[in-house]
């Protein structure tokens, strides 16, 4: 069953690739932010089920904005999509309270993910 | 404009040096005086407006004050009068009028020049100012600066041009550390390729084929090479990992 998602990420390029991936998959994209604290703000208003979240944004990066999302809803489903290295960023997405890690050259991965919730 | 001095970097020893506070002095004066193409076209425009009103005022002000128009103002008065009314005429009372019509077109023109040099003012710091952060933070992103960034101020036409070569910078920094990181894991099938092409096992294999290797692989170097040419947004390229600096994942999430 399709999932309504919340796209963060600073580039509008990586915005619409992980939205096709996802429409393709028959999920639907909700909103799509370019930083942490528009992530923050739409997902207070948007109530999606699910967020993408990159790392490295200006303003407020991936890391800061998923715990305030998790401070404001502890039932959030995060799963972090970028370009820094999985094995040594892993760890850091789990503590934060993300339910998964994809690395965006294997974005399809994040497919396998949402199926498996 | 506003000038921003680092001094929380100075110590007290750096403050009191002469020679620092008389090349920061010279830097500020520079600064001050330096102006763009935009601006000198902008001071022309202006310097027109006023050059024209204050020609026509002071054309307005020479005219009415001068006895010729006097002496044809009261000739024409003169001519509609007749008899005790002419006699009893005093002119001193229309002096008085052409006087205080001379101080009022005075203080339309300072009026005027009061509201060109705020229009001006507000032009440049609206327009003008944002124009220059944009130009300079553009030309050091297409320098490979991507961790460069235009300053946002207003959400208006401006600020939206900012947003776009923004979101331009953080397009070619995805672009690039995809080809990292493609190139990263290419680099280690590569390598393990060659060297099962350089054991024993593979001694069929010709010396062509082997040279092919090498160079796809020399290929794959320079690719990687061009990436680090970048200086890129809280990224730092370690033995083949993308990883970022701790000042943003690590200490500002509080990991």
């Amino acid at each position: 069953m399709g999932k309504n998602i919340l796209v963060v990420d600073d580039s509008s390029m990586m915005r619409n690739m992980i939205s096709g991936i996802l429409s393709k998959a028959g999920h639907t994209i909700v909103g799509s932010a370019k930083n942490g604290i528009e992530g923050l703000a739409m997902y207070k208003t948007l109530k999606p089920e699910l967020v993408t979240m990159d790392i490295t944004m200006r303003e407020m990066d991936g890391f800061t904005a998923a715990k305030k999302i998790l401070e404001h809803d502890d039932a959030a489903r995060i799963i972090f999509l970028s370009n820094l290295d999985k094995d040594f960023y892993k760890k850091d997405a789990v503590r934060v309270g993300a339910i998964g890690y994809v690395s965006k050259h294997d974005a399809n991965m994040i497919l396998d993910i949402i199926d498996s919730i | 404009m506003k000038i921003r001095r680092d001094k929380k970097n100075w110590s007290g020893e750096e403050r009191r040096n002469p020679a620092r506070i008389k090349s920061s002095r010279i830097a500020y004066i520079n600064k001050l005086f330096s102006i763009s193409n935009l601006r000198k076209r902008l001071l022309i425009y202006f310097g027109l407006v006023v050059f024209v009103t204050f020609s026509i005022g002071i054309q307005f002000m020479v005219e009415v004050g001068s006895g010729y128009f006097q002496k044809q103002l009261f000739g024409s008065i003169m001519s509609q009068l007749h008899g005790d009314t002419k006699d009893s005429f005093d002119s001193s009372k229309i002096k008085t009028v052409l006087k205080k019509l001379q101080c009022r077109m005075l203080l339309v023109m300072l009026i005027v020049l009061i509201c060109v040099i705020a229009t001006m003012f507000v032009f440049i710091r609206n327009i003008v100012e944002p124009l220059d952060l944009i130009g300079k933070a553009a030309q050091k992103i297409s320098d490979g600066r991507l961790d460069e960034s235009v300053p946002i101020r207003n959400h208006d036409e401006i600020g939206k041009i900012g947003e776009l070569i923004n979101d331009l910078a953080a397009n070619l920094q995805e672009v690039l550390l995809h080809v990292w990181n493609q190139t990263a894991a290419d680099i280690a099938i590569l390598d393990d390729v060659y060297n099962e092409l350089n054991t024993g096992l593979c001694e069929e294999i010709s010396p062509e084929i082997k040279g092919q290797v090498k160079s796809v692989r020399q290929d794959i170097d320079n690719m990687q090479n061009m990436v680090k040419a970048f200086d890129l947004y809280n990224i730092r390229l370690n033995n083949g990992k993308v990883l970022a600096h701790a000042t943003h994942a690590g200490e500002e999430s509080g990991l």
